[in-house]
């Protein structure tokens, strides 16, 4: 049965003992995030707020469990939270593999415009937006998805950018350029003195949620996708005061315009490497012109900076359990041999390591530079390759492959020596590193790098020990109903045969 | 709107103390963000209705200092840059004298005044630096504007003199 809605999602987590409803008052300014933090330290049920100035909040509601962060995202997909990474990882590749075209419905059957506001009537501060961190430059929507047309084609973007509201109409949208979304609005609609329509979709159903954090390529259908991880085709429905269309099922839905050269302050905001991260800066500010929600609305958010390096909020679960599959089909539609591009858990966004039949060091460099001038450009700063028979879901064999096959002297190769563009919510760039901002982006340059982790030759000398029997005692253990990735040891070498 | 408020010392013009300023400030409560005009001080004393204002400071916003507030008019709207007007202004001053004419007795008195006084080296530059400092303190936008709309013509001029002599 496909989850359709978040409610569709709370309810499966409730069935699943995996909800907690809090029906005491709870505040939005920093009480919420506070309770949602310790849910998050210490593997707690997810808390549903039921009582914020007469609305509803949930925090983290994707957060997975400690042990097995991507549980809860393959619950939002009708996929057993039971679950191995690998089988969700292989299973995603599939649902990636068979997209589905969404569906047009009616206003009048679209759950998201049970209430509409326009004109006069619109009003951010009606709802309970969080304010997150102590130290934030404002309160946040930051579990979202920015939807954005390009205005030379039909393809549509759905991105994820937190949104800082400053007063009734007024947001400013941390767009750095680079990505795909501030790309068309810093060298489309801002060259042309045009404002870009927006729409942004707050609590989407999950499939929506997880198409956002993916690398969907330039010009495919976003919804497409998102309606294959689902299972059944996405419902959309037209927006009041634009021509977007939006998922149906959204808790609420901020229709507007992000407006050619003029500025709004953004940040300071705690993100996700776990500190309270200056300067603010001057982002583009949306103007916002209709307001539609769902009776009762939900408003999830994600107290991002928690358990960095554990994988403890929505954002770090999100990246976990969807990004992953999608690189992986990327770069084999680039013409790589790619066996799995995987995320390295505790650091999701910056560190990847990617499997491959094929290792020529000119092989390695050309793919290195395919994915750094794409879309590891901006987050991604170092890559680890590995032999197609490591498996880089498994941390353990990728530390062993780096410990044993890594050579500082030749193995670790810097790219583009301090040119390439760094995301400015990095920690070991200074703020003057950084710079200011001028056209989104910031004056942040660094290198890249990537460390050559597979074999230098097939006739290795034989390890110590007996890998037969190594791997006997595996599946034995294995087949008791062991976890895996639990077991402490592993074949010497990175060897499964 | 509550009685306390949040600023950020990048959002500070030079010498904030005293004057009327134009200020972006939070709420401390709602954290609705809004443009004012006001006073501040470090010291209560020197305002008529002083409510606190912390003034966060640092790259990272974590250190803060307090100082005190006396908001004078809420929400001012923050004034659109009309481009468009603003690039003709700047073509027929290009293209035309530029001698600002007025008369007034009284203006001319006050500026011959601080001239003997030593504060400026003649009338005219008296006229220009008091105007640019007015202009600054109280259309910040528009004086930003004018300083791009600058810098574009004369990357302009430079890169099409580049061509010129290829």
């Amino acid at each position: 049965m496909t989850v359709d809605s978040l409610r569709d999602y709370v309810r499966r987590l409730e069935a699943d003992g995996m909800l907690v409803r809090i029906d005491d008052p709870v505040s939005w300014n920093l009480e919420a995030s506070a309770f949602t933090m310790l849910a998050n330290e210490r593997d707690a049920s997810v808390p549903l707020f039921e009582s914020v100035d007469g609305m509803q909040l949930i925090g983290d509601p994707y957060r997975g469990s400690q042990r097995r962060p991507w549980d809860r995202i393959a619950l939002g997909m009708d996929i057993p939270s039971d679950a191995s990474h690998r089988e969700l990882y292989d299973e995603l590749i599939n649902r990636l593999q068979t997209p589905e075209a969404p569906v047009e419905v009616s206003r009048s059957d679209a759950p998201c415009k049970a209430v509409t506001y326009t004109d006069d009537g619109v009003n951010l501060l009606d709802f309970p937006w969080p304010y997150i961190h102590a130290g934030d430059g404002g309160r946040y929507s930051n579990l979202h998805t920015l939807i954005a047309p390009d205005p030379d084609s039909d393809w549509v973007d759905w991105s994820y950018h937190r949104t800082m509201i400053h007063d009734s109409r007024t947001a400013s949208v941390l767009l750095l350029a680079g990505e795909q979304t501030p790309n068309l609005y810093y060298y489309k609609y801002e060259r042309r003195d045009e404002p870009m329509p927006v729409a942004i979709a707050v609590g989407a159903e999950p499939a929506v949620q997880y198409t956002s954090v993916m690398w969907i390529p330039t010009g495919r259908s976003e919804a497409e996708f998102a309606g294959g991880l689902k299972g059944s085709p996405v419902e959309l429905v037209p927006c009041e005061t634009n021509n977007l269309l939006v998922p149906a099922t959204a808790e609420l839905v901020i229709e507007g315009e992000i407006l050619p050269n003029t500025r709004r302050d953004e940040g300071p905001f705690g993100d996700y490497f776990g500190y309270m991260h200056g300067p603010r800066r001057s982002m583009p500010a949306l103007h916002v012109t209709a307001i539609t929600h769902r009776e009762e609305p939900i408003i999830p958010f994600c107290v991002e900076g928690t358990g960095v390096g554990y994988t403890e909020n929505s954002t770090s679960s999100l990246e976990v359990g969807c990004v992953g599959p999608d690189a992986t089909l990327g770069l084999r539609a680039g013409g790589f041999d790619i066996d799995r591009c995987v995320p390295w858990k505790p650091t999701p966004r910056t560190v990847y390591v990617i499997s491959t039949p094929t290792t020529s060091p000119g092989y390695l460099h050309e793919l290195a530079n395919f994915i750094f001038t794409t879309w590891g450009m901006l987050h991604v700063d170092f890559f680890v390759f590995v032999d197609a028979d490591v498996d880089p879901l498994d941390q353990r064999e990728v530390l062993e492959a780096l410990a044993l096959h890594a050579d500082p002297d030749e193995d670790f190769h810097q790219f583009g020596v301090e040119t390439m563009p760094k995301v400015p919510l990095n920690i070991y760039q200074t703020p003057s590193e950084k710079g200011n901002v001028q056209t989104g982006t910031s004056k942040a340059k660094t290198s890249k790098a990537y460390i050559d982790a597979t074999r230098k030759s097939d006739a290795g000398p034989d390890p110590v020990g007996d890998v037969d029997e190594q791997y006997w005692a595996r599946t034995v253990l294995k087949n008791a109903g062991a976890d895996p990735e639990r077991l402490p040891f592993t074949e010497p070498g990175g060897s499964r045969s | 709107m509550t009685d306390e408020y949040v600023t950020s010392e990048t959002n500070l013009p030079p010498d904030p103390e005293g004057g009327e300023i134009r200020l972006q400030i939070t709420d401390k409560s709602t954290k609705e963000i809004s443009s004012t005009r006001a006073r501040i001080s470090r010291s209560p004393d020197d305002l008529s209705d002083p409510v606190p204002l912390t003034v966060v400071k640092g790259p990272h916003e974590n250190t803060e200092e307090q100082w005190y507030i006396d908001v004078l008019e809420t929400d001012i709207e923050s004034e659109e840059i009309d481009r468009e007007l603003l690039e003709e202004a700047y073509e027929k001053v290009r293209n035309d004298a530029n001698v600002i004419n007025t008369r007034s007795d009284d203006v001319k008195t006050l500026l011959r005044y601080l001239v003997e006084k030593g504060r400026y080296s003649s009338v005219s530059q008296a006229s220009r630096t008091i105007m640019f400092e007015y202009l600054s303190d109280h259309y910040p936008e528009l004086l930003d504007e004018y300083v791009n709309i600058k810098v574009r013509h004369e990357q302009r001029e430079l890169t099409e003199g580049g061509r010129d002599n290829t």
